[in-house]
Parts: C-alpha cells; sequence; structure tokens
C-alpha cells in the first residue's frame, strides 16, 4: 500500500526534477499541486501511473474528481485510504 | 508554454493552415477537412460564428481547440440549453508537451465566462488526454458501456451460402473473412460503401423475414423523425434536442457514412441510424441513434440491421438504455464490451465542466436535475462529435 513518505517522496522528486529542485523546501503535504500548476498533466499521468503500479490496480479514472480530490498530497492519501479495501 | 505562443479566435484567415494543421487528426485529405470543418463549425446551428481557438508560433497555427455548438433539453418541461463540446483538439508534434492543451481549453473557457454557455461536455476524450481534462476540472458522468455485437465465422459463411452468392455479395464479405481487423487498405469512401453493401443489396429482399415495415435509406427524414421524437415525449433525462434542423443538419458529416432504417405504418414508428467511419481502417459499424413508439418496433428494427447488414462488428453505448432495451440487446447477440481501466487506456466516458470556474465545486444541474448523476442522461453516440 502507499505510505505517506513513499508518496510524497515521489511527488517531491518529480515536482523538483521538473523545477530545478525550487520548490524543495516550500512544498508541503497541503500544498495545491494541480490548481497552482506545480504538477503538470505529464507529471500527474506519471503520478497515476506510479500509483496503479503501488496498489497493483488499474484506476477507474471515471470515479476521481481529479481536481478536488488529488490537488495535494493529503488529499490523493486519503483518496487512496478510502477506497483501499476495494483494491485487496 | 512558451512566451512566444499566443492564442486566438478562429477567422477565415487562419483556414488553410488549420485544415493543414487538421492533418495530424482528421486526416491528409484537405478537401475532406475542409468540408468537415464547415460543416462541424461554419454550418453549425448552433453557434454564430466557429468557435475555435488557436495556438499561434511566430504568426503559424501550432494548435487548435475546437468548441462545437449543441443544445440539450432536460426535464418534464424540456428545458433546453445552449452547451459547448470540446472537440479537434490537436498539437503541432513540434509544440506538445508545453501546456498548450490546458492553455488553449482554458483560455477558451475564461473567454465564454459571460457567454449563454454554462457547461462544457467532451463525448470522446482521448487516451491521451484525458487525465488533462480531469485536472483541468472536468467531471466524468459515468461509463459508456459499449455493447458489442460479432459475427462469428460460422455466422459469416451460413450467410454467404444462404445468399445466391453473386460475386458482388462474395467479394466483400469473404474479404473480410480473410484479413478482418489486419486489413491495412487506405480507408475511404469505397470502403465506407462497401461496410454497408449487403445491407443495401438486401433491404428489398429480405423484408419479409424481418417485417414488412423496415425499409433501408441512404437518407434522413428529419421532418417525420423528429415528429416521430416529439410524438414520443421526453421522460426528462438530459439528452440533445432533436428536431428537423437538428437531423438535417447532423447526418452531413462528411467523416462518416449512415444508413437508415425506417419502421413505418401509417406514420414512422421508429428508426435506427447506422454509422461508420470513412477514414477508420476498421469499418466498425455503430447503432448511433434508435427510437421506437414500442418493443415490436424496437426489435425489429434492430433485426433488421443485424440480419441485413452482415456487418463483422456493431458497437452501441448502453449505459443509459433502459433494462428492457438491453435485454434485448443481450438477446440479439450483443455482449458489454470489456472496457479497459487506468491510467493509460481510461474507460470511455463523457465529461463535462462548468464554464465558469466560480461554479466548481458548486453541484453542476439543468432543470434541477444534477449533471453527475448518469441516471439523469439519455446518451446515444449521435450526439458525440466523434460519431
Amino acid at each position: 500500500m502507499v505510505s505517506r513518505a513513499r508518496l510524497s517522496r515521489f511527488i517531491r522528486k518529480r515536482i523538483n526534477d521538473a523545477n530545478s529542485g525550487r520548490l524543495r523546501d516550500g512544498l508541503t503535504d497541503d500544498i495545491s499541486l494541480l490548481r497552482s500548476g506545480i504538477l503538470d498533466s505529464l507529471a500527474l499521468l506519471e503520478l497515476v501511473a506510479w500509483i496503479e503500479r503501488e496498489i497493483g490496480v488499474p484506476l477507474d479514472l471515471t470515479e476521481i474528481d481529479v481536481l478536488a480530490e488529488w490537488d495535494t498530497i493529503t488529499g490523493i492519501l486519503n483518496y487512496i485510504n478510502k477506497h483501499q479495501k476495494r483494491w485487496l | 508554454m512558451s512566451l512566444r505562443h499566443g492564442i486566438v479566435r478562429y477567422s477565415d484567415e487562419f483556414k488553410s493552415q488549420v485544415l493543414k494543421l487538421q492533418a495530424h487528426h482528421w486526416g491528409p485529405d484537405l478537401t475532406l477537412n475542409a468540408a468537415y470543418l464547415e460543416w462541424k463549425y461554419e454550418d453549425n446551428p448552433y453557434v454564430k460564428t466557429p468557435l475555435i481557438y488557436l495556438a499561434l508560433w511566430e504568426g503559424d497555427v501550432v494548435g487548435m481547440r475546437g468548441l462545437c455548438g449543441a443544445r440539450w433539453e432536460m426535464g418534464s418541461s424540456g428545458q433546453a440549453v445552449s452547451v459547448l463540446c470540446a472537440s479537434d483538439l490537436v498539437i503541432a508534434p513540434a509544440h506538445r508537451n508545453r501546456g498548450l492543451l490546458n492553455t488553449m481549453t482554458m483560455t477558451a473557457l475564461k473567454d465564454l465566462v459571460n457567454s449563454e454557455y454554462r457547461y462544457v461536455f467532451n463525448l470522446s476524450p482521448s487516451p491521451i488526454t484525458y487525465l488533462s481534462f480531469l485536472a483541468m476540472g472536468w467531471r466524468s458522468i459515468g461509463p459508456l458501456e459499449t455493447m458489442r455485437w460479432q459475427a462469428t465465422g460460422g455466422t459469416i459463411l451460413r450467410r454467404l451460402l444462404r445468399r445466391g452468392q453473386t460475386l458482388r455479395h462474395l467479394f466483400p464479405a469473404s474479404r473480410r473473412l480473410r484479413t478482418g481487423a489486419k486489413r491495412k487498405t487506405a480507408p475511404s469512401l469505397a470502403g465506407a460503401c462497401r461496410t454497408f453493401c449487403s445491407l443495401d443489396a438486401d433491404r428489398g429482399r429480405e423484408a419479409r423475414a424481418v417485417g414488412p415495415h423496415v425499409s433501408v435509406h441512404e437518407s434522413p427524414r428529419p421532418e417525420a423523425m423528429a415528429e416521430l421524437i416529439a410524438r414520443i415525449g421526453s421522460d426528462g433525462r438530459m439528452r440533445h434536442v432533436r428536431d428537423a434542423q437538428y437531423f438535417g443538419w447532423r447526418f452531413r458529416n462528411p467523416m462518416s457514412m449512415y444508413r437508415f432504417l425506417f419502421w413505418e405504418g401509417t406514420q414512422l414508428e421508429g428508426y435506427l441510424v447506422l454509422r461508420t467511419r470513412l477514414r477508420a481502417v476498421r469499418k466498425i459499424v455503430s447503432i448511433v441513434d434508435w427510437e421506437a413508439t414500442n418493443g415490436q418496433v424496437r426489435e425489429e428494427l434492430l433485426w433488421a440491421a443485424i440480419r441485413w447488414g452482415d456487418f463483422a462488428q456493431v458497437d452501441i453505448w448502453s449505459a443509459t438504455h433502459a433494462g428492457e432495451v438491453k435485454v434485448l440487446l443481450e438477446r440479439t447477440g450483443f455482449r458489454r464490451v470489456n472496457e479497459p481501466k487506468g491510467v493509460a487506456q481510461p474507460r470511455p466516458a463523457v465529461l463535462i465542466r462548468a464554464v465558469s470556474d466560480q461554479m466548481q465545486g458548486s453541484q453542476w444541474s439543468v432543470a434541477d436535475r444534477w449533471l453527475l448523476d448518469l441516471t439523469n442522461w439519455d446518451l446515444r453516440m449521435v450526439y458525440s462529435d466523434g460519431s
């Protein structure tokens, strides 16, 4: 299952790679990733693919309100925790 | 996005550039591209001028975001609303992965925030752009649940033997048997015609086998079809307004070929519309619209399409069909397609978004019915700009 630490590490690495490390200190679990543009669509694609690999099942995107539920690290973790029973 | 990209509204001066750019999406035939652009955007009965947003790079068109006009209705009183359908997105290969999809789409929505349009639909999101749309605040109303009828080898063979086996009939069907989905001949008008050749040939001969009331035609009957829709009435679910103007325009799509099955007594009691795409390599036939005043008419239309058509495959969206219609489809041999999931191949779905950012987070509704509730929709392929 996806842990907060692993998810944070993946997102931080992906974002810092794309931003030359400038966000290393400012990125908190509650900072907006999508609305702020920190996470572009390519990075989001990689994030979803990474989560699918971690949980071992493909996500049904028709069920996700991406902008509302996946805009922060906390939001993504909450989504995973809420639905993880279905994926076991 | 680079600072050197600019976003502008389409005007005639960009037409030739747009047609060339759309060769990446629509295909290499610029004459056909022009006909499609004119039909879809210039002749669209629901907008005064084409709603197309372009990305320019040093004066050249390198991106296009189309918004196709549409008029939908919902509720028992049939409250009609103008909506836009996002379609025909294309970005020149050298300018991809620079955020142009997002920039063109959000610029368009901001430009339209004070217009009559409250919602934008996307009935044909591609797997590539699907997630980008969700990240821009689009929401899925649910999967479309495609059902598919597929001919078996035995079915085709029996069909051939039962026929007179003239070369004219044998050729297209045997070709399909030999090569199936792997056929790589250039998609063309002739190919689309071949798809319908059995339907066209059989429509008189076997009428008695299905029923004497069904006939096949190459053209719609806008007035009669609209009168039928009005006579049947609405159950209040969200659907496109299907009046004579709509039917008269909709089936002039130069990228598709249609056949119309009509069930007539003293007046039109039902119709079923089949479509195949001119440029698709696999000539898949789809039931894009289907209406009837009763179950018998509905069933005879479906049987006629399947028995006369000799198709390899027939698809239909089933998510919002009534239970008895799904049972009829299953009885006829249609099966639910095991739709993929996951980010690499998202389930086909309809995406919607409020034009205004101010409406993000609020309940999207028309005539007091929630738009994010699939049970409030009556979805047909004909409403998709891809049909």
